[in-house]
C-alpha cells in the first residue's frame, strides 16, 4: 500500500489533509448519527482517498465507533509515512495520537502503548507529546510492564513546569512502576511528591500505603512511623501493607530483632477486620458495577472503560480477599508473635497478657496450647512464683494430655523447691509421672523426688530413686548427681558399709571426667568409714583429703574428725593441735565451735582447768555476740567450779550476762541463768545461796540504775524461779505487765504466758507468744509457751485456734516429749469442752497408747473419758475408768479423789448399788491422802447421811 | 518525608491563620419544640430569649428543641483525624477559635458536646491545665451525663498529674462504668494510681492490659508504654526502662514521647 503511494497522490493527499486538518474545527457533521454500517460497507480504507480516509476517521471518531476507525487511521498512517512535509508530518502525529488512543479504549494496551511511545518519540515537540507519554505509560500499566512505565513517567517529569494535571498522574505512574518493581528506595521520591500534590484522598492514601510499604521494606523506622499516622482505614487495611508488615515482622524477628518485629507486627490488622474491610469493599464496588443506561450523560465506551475498571478493582480486592481467608489462625498468629517478642524483650506483663487472652479467649484453638505454657513460662521469667504457679496448674487441670505437660510439671517441681515447699515439688513430680509415664524428664524428675525425699530426711525412699536412676538410665545427666546422694542417702540412714563402699564406688567410677563431687566425697569417706567404726582407714581418708583439697572449705571440719579421732585413741595433745588446726583453718562460726569445745572436752579430761577458762575467755573476746557465748560462759562456770572456785565461776555467769543480756532476742543468755538457779537450787552450791542472791540483787540494781530493761526482766525472772510466796508475787506482778513483752527474753516470756494463763490475761499470752515464735524459732521453751498459748486459746473457747494449735505442736515436737502428751490431752479437753464426745474419747485414746506419755497423764487421760462415757450415757463403762485410776494409778491423789466421787455417781446413776456406794465412800475414806481432799470432804459428810450413827462410829 | 510533612504542617497553620483573620465562625440551625427551624448566623441570647440576626422577635429559650452549630472551617472528622494523627496543636487552635466563642452555650441543647471533648482532650494532651480546667466546667455545664463522665475522667488525669491522688481516687470512683469511656484510659488511671501508691506490680498488670490490647490505640498507646518504662525504673530494672525507651523514641518520631525516651533512656544509663 505504501508503495502504491505514488508522489503524485502524496501531494494530492497532502493538499485534501490541508484542507481537512484546518477545518477541523468547523466541520459540519453532516452524520449526526454516525456513520452507518451500510456506508461502511461501501467505504475500502485502502482504496478512498486520504481526504475521505480523514473525513471518516473524523467523523466515526467523533461518534465513538472506534474500532470502525482503526482501519481507516491505519491506512492514513500508513500513507503519510515517510513524508517529510510539515503540514503532513501534522497529520501524521494527530493520527497517530488518535489511534493509540483508539487502541487503548478498546483495550488493545500493547498496541495503544507502542503508538503513543512512538507518537512521543517522533513527535516530541507536540503539544500532546506529555500526555502522550502518560497514556503510554498508563497502557503499559494495564499490562503490567512496570520498566516501560517508569521509563515514560521519567520521561514526562524532566519537565520540571508540567502541568498539574499531567504531573499527577506521571508522578503517580512513576512510583507504582518503581514500587511494582520493588525499588523501594527509588519509588520513595515520587511517592512522598504524590503524597504532597494529590488533591483526591483516594490517591493520598494509596501513595502512603505505598510508603509505608517502602519504609518497611528498607526498615526505615524513623519514617515508618512519620507515615502512618497519615493512612486511612482503607489504606491501613490494605492487604499487600499488612502482609509486608508481617514479613518485615518475621525477618526482624528471625534477626533476634525483637523491637523492630514487635512494631511491626503490632501494626498489623486482625484479620477479621481485615476481612470485614474487604468485603465492605466488595459490596460497594459490586454495586457501582450498574447497567448501561442509553442516553444517560455517560457515553458506552465509557462506560465500558469504567466498568472494566470496576471489574479490575472488584477482581483486585477479590483476590486479597481471598488470600486473607485463606490465612488459618491469622489473627491467634500475630498475637502469639507479639507476646512472643514482648516476651523476648523480657517485657513479661504485657506477654502474658496476651497470651491469657488466646487461651481463654480460644480454648480450642490449636495455639492455646502452646500460650497456657507460654504464660507460665513469662511468669517464672518475671520471678512471680504464685501467679506462675496458679498457671502451672491450671495447665495440668486443663490439658493432662497437652504437649507442653513434662515441661510444666518439671518446671513447677523446681518453682517449688525454690520455694523450699518440698512437699508440693514431690507431690507435682508425682502427678506428672502419672500423667505422663513416658516423661521426657522422667530421670530429672526421679532425681528431684529423690532429692527432696532426701531433704524430708526420708534417706530409705531417696536411695530408690537415686538407685531407680542409675539402673534405668546409665546416660541420663543426673546419673552422677544421682549416685553422689544415693551415696549420701546410706551415709544419712547409718548404713555406714554401704556408704563406705557407694563413695568408694563413686570415686573410683571411670565414668565421670570432671568428677563433680570429688571433693565433697572424698570427706564423707572419711565419715562414713568413721561411722563404720573403721578408724583406721577413716583417719587414712581424712589426711587424704587434707592433703589433695587443702583449700576445700571442709579442711577446718577433717581436722576436726581428727581430732575426735586422736581423742579416742587418748592420744589427747595431738588431738588438741588437730583441734587448733581445725580453728585456725574454720571458715564459719560452726566450723569454730565444733573444735572449741571438743577441746574444751579434752582439757577436762587432762583437768587443765584454767586452760579452759584461758580457751573460752579468749573465744568470748574475738566473736562476743556472734559466737556461742552462752556455752563459753557454762564451760567457763564449769572450769571454775571444778577449781572450787564458784565466786568466779559466778562472776562468768553473770558477766556474761550484763554483756549481752540487754539485747532481749538473744537466747542463749537463759542458759547461763538456768545455770545459776540450778546452783541455786541444786545440793552442791547450796551453801552459796546468799552469795547467789546478794550478787543477783547487785546486778538487778544495776540494771534498773542503767535503764537496761531487758537485763532487768531477765533478772526478774531468775528471782521468781527461786523466790516463794510474797517475795515471788512481786516479782510476778513486776514481770507479767503487757509493755514488758517486746522487752522480754525466751524464759520471761514463758513466765509471762504461764502467769497470764492463770490470771485469765489471755491477750497477755498471745502476745507473749507472737514476740516468742517470731523472735526464738529455735529454743527449748517454744513447747512451753505454745502449751500456754494453748490453754488460753482453749480458755477464751477459740477451739478452731487450739485444735490447730495441738496439731502443730504433735508435728513439731512428735512423741518423745510429755509435754506433748499433754497437748494432746488438752485435744480431747477440747472436743469434750464442745460435747464431741466421741471424738474426745479417741484423744484420750490417743494419750493412753503412747507409752513415752505414760505417768501423771494417764490418770488424767482416764479421768476425762470417764466423763466423756458419762455424757453419753454409758455409765458402766463411766465407772470401769474411774474405778481404773483408785485402783491402779492410787498415787495420783488429785485424780483418785475425783474418780471414787464420779465412780460413786456413776453407781447412784445406775440406781440399786446402794452398799456398792456406800462400800465405795468407805474405801475412798480409807485413803489418808484422800480425806482431807474437797472430795473426801463431801464424802465423810455423805456418809454420815447414808449410814446410822452407830455404824459410823 | 520529614520536609513534606513540615511543610504539610506549615500550610495547614497558614490556613488556620488565614482562616482566622477572615472567618465566618459559624452558622446555628435552631430547631424549636414544634418543629420548625431556623438557621442563625450569630446566636444572640439576652436573658431567656433568643434573637434572630435581624428583626426583633425572640423566642423563648424553652421553645428551643436543639441547636446545632455548623463550623465553616471545622468538622467531627477532622478533629479526629488532627488528633490521630498528633496534630493536637493545630487541633486546639482550631476549637479555640471556633469552639470557643459559643462554648458558653453548652447549657442549652446543642451539638457542641463532642467538640468540647475533643478541645479537652487537646488541651489536656497540650499541657493546657488552665483550659483543661475551664473546658470541664463548660461541659459540666452540660449536665451530659456522658459527656460530664469524659470530662471527670480527664480531670483524673489532672490531679493524678498534680501528685493529688486522694483527689483523683474520689472523682475516679464516682465514673459509674469508667471502662466504657474507654478501656485503656481506665486501665491507664488504675495503674497510675497503683503506681502512686507504690504497687508497681498491680500498676504494671494495668499498663499490660494497655499495651496488649490496645496498642493502635492513637491516645492511649504512647503514655502507657511511657509508664512501662517509669515502672521498670521504680523497680530497679533499668536495662527494662531503657527497651521500653528505646519503643519510645522508634515509634513516636518528634513527638513529646519520643523526648520523654531520650530522657528515660539517659536517666536509665545513668543508673
Amino acid at each position: 500500500m505504501k508503495n502504491a503511494l505514488s508522489t503524485y497522490e502524496g501531494l494530492l493527499w497532502r493538499a485534501v489533509l490541508v484542507a481537512a486538518l484546518l477545518s477541523v474545527a468547523s466541520v459540519h457533521v453532516a452524520h449526526s448519527a454516525g456513520v452507518t454500517q451500510s456506508q461502511l460497507s461501501r467505504l475500502d480504507p485502502r482504496v478512498e482517498s486520504t481526504s475521505v480516509l480523514l473525513e471518516t476517521s473524523k467523523e466515526l471518531l467523533k461518534n465513538e465507533q472506534l474500532e470502525d476507525a482503526l482501519p481507516f487511521l491505519e491506512e492514513v498512517l500508513v500513507r503519510l509515512e515517510g513524508d517529510d512535509e510539515k503540514k503532513a508530518r501534522q497529520t501524521l502525529a494527530f493520527t497517530l495520537y488518535q489511534l493509540a488512543y483508539c487502541q487503548m479504549k478498546l483495550g488493545e494496551y500493547v498496541s495503544g502503548a507502542k503508538n503513543f511511545v512512538r507518537f512521543c518519540d517522533e513527535f516530541p515537540d507536540d503539544p500532546q507529546m506529555e500526555s502522550g507519554r502518560v497514556l503510554a505509560a498508563q497502557c503499559l500499566t494495564m499490562v503490567q510492564q512496570w520498566p516501560g512505565v517508569e521509563e515514560q513517567a521519567s520521561l514526562v517529569l524532566q519537565n520540571v513546569r508540567l502541568a498539574d494535571d499531567l504531573k499527577v498522574p506521571a508522578t503517580q505512574l512513576l512510583a507504582e512502576s518503581r514500587y511494582q518493581q520493588e525499588k523501594w528506595g527509588e519509588a520513595i521520591r515520587p511517592l512522598g511528591s504524590l503524597f504532597r500534590i494529590a488533591k483526591k484522598d483516594t490517591v493520598r492514601a494509596g501513595a502512603a500505603v505505598m510508603l509505608v510499604t517502602c519504609y518497611v521494606r528498607l526498615d526505615d523506622f524513623s519514617n515508618l512511623f512519620k507515615v502512618l499516622p497519615h493512612c486511612d482505614q482503607a489504606a491501613r487495611h490494605d492487604v499487600g501493607l499488612n502482609v509486608a508488615l508481617l514479613e518485615a515482622g518475621d525477618s526482624h524477628y528471625n534477626k533476634g530483632e525483637f523491637q523492630k518485629a514487635l512494631l511491626l507486627y503490632r501494626l498489623v490488622l486482625l484479620k477479621k477486620d481485615l476481612i470485614e474491610h474487604y468485603e465492605m469493599r466488595l459490596r460497594q464496588t459490586k454495586q457501582a458495577m450498574k447497567p448501561f443506561v442509553a442516553g444517560g450523560s455517560q457515553t458506552l465506551s465509557d462506560f465500558k472503560e469504567l466498568q472494566r475498571k470496576r471489574q479490575l478493582l472488584f477482581d483486585r480486592l477479590m483476590t486479597q480477599y481471598k488470600v486473607i481467608k485463606s490465612f488459618q489462625d491469622y489473627d491467634m498468629d500475630v498475637a502469639l508473635r507479639t507476646a512472643q517478642c514482648y516476651n523476648d524483650l523480657e517485657r513479661n506483663w504485657p506477654a502474658h497478657a496476651i497470651y491469657h487472652r488466646i487461651y481463654t479467649e480460644s480454648p480450642t484453638n490449636s495455639l492455646a496450647d502452646q500460650s497456657r505454657f507460654s504464660a507460665f513460662a513469662v511468669m517464672l521469667d518475671e520471678r512471680e512464683w504464685a501467679l506462675a504457679t496458679a498457671e502451672g496448674y491450671e495447665y495440668i487441670q486443663k490439658l493432662p494430655e497437652g504437649e507442653f505437660l513434662d515441661d510444666i510439671t518439671l518446671n513447677l517441681m523446681q518453682v517449688h523447691m525454690q520455694q523450699e515447699q518440698f512437699d508440693l515439688a514431690f507431690d507435682v513430680g508425682k502427678k506428672g509421672l502419672e500423667l505422663s509415664p513416658d516423661h521426657k524428664h522422667i530421670d530429672q524428675v526421679k532425681y528431684l523426688m529423690g532429692y527432696i525425699r532426701f531433704m524430708r530426711l526420708d534417706y530409705e525412699e531417696a536411695l530408690g530413686y537415686f538407685s531407680e536412676i542409675l539402673k534405668r538410665w546409665p546416660d541420663s545427666r543426673y546419673y552422677e548427681s544421682a549416685e553422689y546422694w544415693r551415696c549420701m542417702s546410706f551415709l544419712f540412714l547409718g548404713s555406714f558399709e554401704d556408704a563406705e563402699t557407694a563413695f568408694q564406688g563413686y570415686l573410683s567410677n571411670p565414668k565421670y571426667d570432671p568428677r563433680v563431687y570429688a571433693e565433697d566425697a572424698s570427706y564423707r569417706l572419711g565419715i562414713a568409714q568413721y561411722g563404720a567404726e573403721k578408724y583406721e582407714p577413716s583417719e587414712a581418708s581424712f589426711r587424704t583429703f587434707i592433703d589433695q583439697y587443702p583449700e576445700s572449705k571442709m579442711v577446718s571440719e577433717a581436722y576436726a574428725m581428727l581430732g575426735d579421732l586422736r581423742a579416742a585413741e587418748g592420744d589427747l595433745d595431738v588431738a588438741l593441735d588437730f583441734y587448733r588446726i581445725a580453728r585456725e583453718k574454720a571458715l564459719t562460726l560452726l566450723q569454730v565451735n565444733y573444735p572449741l569445745f571438743q577441746a574444751a572436752k579434752v582439757l577436762e579430761l587432762e583437768k587443765r582447768f584454767s586452760d579452759i577458762v584461758e580457751l573460752m575467755t579468749e573465744y568470748q573476746k574475738k566473736w562476743g555476740v556472734q559466737g556461742d557465748f552462752a556455752n563459753a560462759a557454762n564451760w567457763m562456770g564449769k572450769a571454775y567450779k571444778a577449781l572450787d572456785e564458784y565466786s568466779r565461776a559466778l562472776d562468768a555467769y553473770l558477766d556474761t550476762t550484763d554483756a549481752y543480756g540487754n539485747n532481749a532476742d538473744l537466747g542463749g543468755i537463759d542458759l547461763i541463768l538456768r545455770e545459776v538457779i540450778n546452783d541455786y537450787n541444786g545440793e552442791d552450791w547450796s551453801a552459796y545461796q546468799s552469795i547467789i542472791i546478794e550478787r543477783l540483787d547487785e546486778r538487778l540494781k544495776r540494771a534498773k540504775e542503767s535503764g537496761q530493761r531487758p537485763l532487768e526482766l531477765r533478772y526478774q525472772t531468775v528471782f521468781v524461779d527461786i523466790t516463794e510466796g510474797d517475795e515471788r508475787d512481786t516479782f510476778v506482778d513486776a514481770v507479767v505487765q503487757p509493755k514488758n513483752v517486746p522487752a522480754s527474753g525466751a524464759s520471761t516470756l514463758v513466765l509471762i504466758a504461764r502467769e497470764g494463763v492463770k490470771r485469765n490475761d489471755y491477750e497477755i499470752v498471745h502476745e507473749a507468744t507472737s514476740r516468742f515464735m517470731s523472735t526464738f524459732e529455735v529454743s527449748n521453751n517454744m513447747l512451753y509457751i505454745m502449751l500456754a498459748n494453748l490453754d488460753a486459746l482453749i480458755g477464751e473457747e477459740s477451739y478452731g485456734d487450739a485444735l490447730e494449735l495441738t496439731e502443730e505442736i504433735l508435728l513439731r515436737f512428735g512423741y518423745g516429749s510429755k509435754s506433748v502428751g499433754f497437748a494432746r490431752k488438752r485435744r480431747g479437753d477440747i472436743y469434750r469442752l464442745q460435747g464431741k464426745h466421741e471424738e474426745a474419747l479417741e484423744a484420750y485414746k490417743e494419750v493412753l497408747s503412747i507409752r513415752e506419755w505414760r505417768g501423771s497423764l494417764t490418770p488424767e487421760a482416764l479421768f476425762c473419758s470417764g466423763v466423756s462415757k458419762l455424757e453419753l450415757g454409758e455409765v458402766e463403762e463411766a465407772f470401769a475408768y474411774f474405778q481404773r485410776i483408785y485402783v491402779l494409778y492410787e498415787d495420783y491423789t488429785e485424780w483418785v479423789a475425783p474418780a471414787y466421787a464420779k465412780s460413786i455417781q456413776c453407781l447412784e446413776t445406775l440406781g440399786g448399788h446402794e452398799q456398792d456406794v456406800i462400800n465405795t465412800y468407805q474405801e475412798m475414806l480409807s485413803n489418808d491422802a484422800v480425806v482431807s481432799t474437797p472430795e473426801g470432804i463431801e464424802a465423810t459428810k455423805r456418809l454420815r447421811e447414808l449410814q446410822p450413827a452407830g455404824e459410823v462410829l | 518525608m520529614t520536609t513534606i510533612l513540615n511543610k504539610a504542617a506549615f500550610l495547614l497553620i497558614m490556613l488556620i491563620l488565614v482562616a482566622g483573620a477572615t472567618a465566618q465562625e459559624y452558622a446555628a440551625k435552631i430547631t424549636l419544640n414544634g418543629g420548625n427551624s431556623f438557621v442563625v448566623k450569630k446566636l444572640t441570647i439576652k436573658g431567656d430569649r433568643l434573637f434572630p440576626d435581624s428583626g426583633t422577635s425572640s423566642t423563648a429559650l424553652s421553645m428551643v428543641k436543639e441547636i446545632e452549630f455548623r463550623f465553616s472551617g471545622l468538622s467531627l472528622s477532622m478533629c479526629d483525624s488532627m488528633f490521630r494523627t498528633g496534630d493536637r496543636k493545630s487541633l486546639e487552635g482550631l476549637l479555640d477559635q471556633y469552639v470557643g466563642p459559643v462554648a458558653q452555650y453548652s447549657n442549652l441543647p446543642t451539638n457542641l458536646g463532642d467538640y468540647l471533648v475533643w478541645l479537652l482532650r487537646s488541651q489536656y494532651w497540650n499541657r493546657n491545665s488552665a483550659g483543661v480546667t475551664k473546658t470541664i466546667g463548660y461541659i459540666r455545664q452540660s449536665k451530659n451525663a456522658e459527656y460530664v463522665d469524659v470530662a471527670s475522667m480527664y480531670f483524673v488525669m489532672l490531679l493524678l498529674d498534680q501528685g493529688k491522688v486522694s483527689d483523683a481516687k474520689t472523682i475516679f470512683f464516682s465514673v459509674v462504668n469508667a471502662q466504657d469511656i474507654s478501656l485503656p484510659m481506665f486501665e491507664y488511671i488504675r495503674g497510675k494510681i497503683a503506681l502512686e501508691e507504690g504497687d508497681s506490680r498491680q500498676a504494671m498488670q494495668h499498663v499490660a492490659r494497655i499495651i496488649a490490647f490496645h496498642s493502635r490505640d492513637s491516645e492511649w498507646m504512647a503514655p502507657a508504654t511511657a509508664l512501662e518504662a517509669r515502672i521498670y525504673q521504680q523497680l530497679g530494672q533499668p536495662l527494662k526502662a531503657q527497651a521500653v525507651a528505646n519503643e519510645l523514641i522508634i515509634a513516636y518520631p518528634g513527638t513529646q514521647w519520643s523526648r520523654l525516651g531520650e530522657q528515660i533512656k539517659k536517666e536509665a544509663i545513668g543508673s
